[in-house]
């Protein structure tokens, strides 16, 4: 069964070693859901007023776009699948200078 | 052929809705046809597909001993790859005329409301088979494969 990470591991550091953090995302997801939910209203004007402007400006345009694309039914279903997919992503470089890591638990 | 399906085509037989309406319909009608052709016990050999996208790039050992540590690791789900995949179907009609426009106009004919569901499974299972392995003039091998 898919389920949405728990946590995401990210480690940056220079020369000078580190340790890295441990974000717990089974609490910071709700919270972000949560915060949505409230400025919902204000995401609805956006899309109404950037469906008016978006025939003069084509960064609206594309604004406008993925704002309809990311708050339809189908984007909202599709969002969550993609956060689901996220646990086991694994992005490692590391150089003479640094270390750049980011696991999704 | 399901009743939703007969009833599609009688609509298109009276010209209620024209060929690109019946398709759209149709498409979305297939998952739960296949769905049902499962049920009813007709299971089809489901091909093995790998789990990760890997992508590493790994140093010269000679490199490695003067110090020289580039190190690529990145390890993709590939449900991760279908979720992303599936974006792309909720693009508006006006945005994928532009994308296909876009494309046309760097010599690729592609047309991105060709592309169906279930062509990104076949993509997927093509995928796993997928197995690049590219040396440089430095001696860094990078490697591209599913596992």
């Amino acid at each position: 069964m898919k389920r949405p990470p728990l946590f995401l591991r990210l480690r940056i550091h220079g020369e000078k070693r580190r340790p890295g953090c441990w974000l717990p995302l089974f609490i910071l997801l709700p919270l972000a859901v949560a915060l949505l939910i409230v400025l919902s209203p204000l995401i609805l004007l956006a899309a109404i007023i950037l469906r008016r402007r978006e025939r003069r400006n084509r960064k609206v345009q594309l604004a406008g776009i993925v704002l309809r694309m990311l708050f339809s039914p189908g984007g909202i279903r599709a969002g969550f699948g993609l956060l689901c997919s996220t646990p086991g992503l694994r992005i490692d470089v590391s150089d003479n200078d640094g270390v750049f890591q980011i696991s999704v638990i | 052929m399901s009743e939703s399906q007969k009833k599609i085509l009688e609509l298109l037989e009276s010209k209620k809705i024209n060929v690109d309406e019946a398709y759209r319909l149709l498409s979305i009608l297939e998952p739960e046809a296949k769905a049902r052709e499962g049920a009813a016990g007709a299971e089809r050999p489901v091909k093995a597909t790998g789990k990760y996208l890997r992508v590493t790039v790994q140093p010269d050992p000679e490199h490695e001993r003067a110090g020289d540590v580039d190190r690529v690791n990145v390890r993709v789900p590939m449900s991760l790859i279908r979720s992303g995949m599936k974006f792309s179907a909720l693009l508006p009609e006006e945005a994928r005329d532009k994308v296909g426009d876009a494309l046309r106009d760097k010599g690729i004919d592609f047309d991105m409301r060709n592309l169906k569901p279930e062509d990104f499974d076949e993509l997927i299972e093509a995928l796993s088979e997928l197995e690049v392995d590219v040396r440089s003039s430095d001696g860094e091998m990078v490697r591209v494969f599913v596992e």
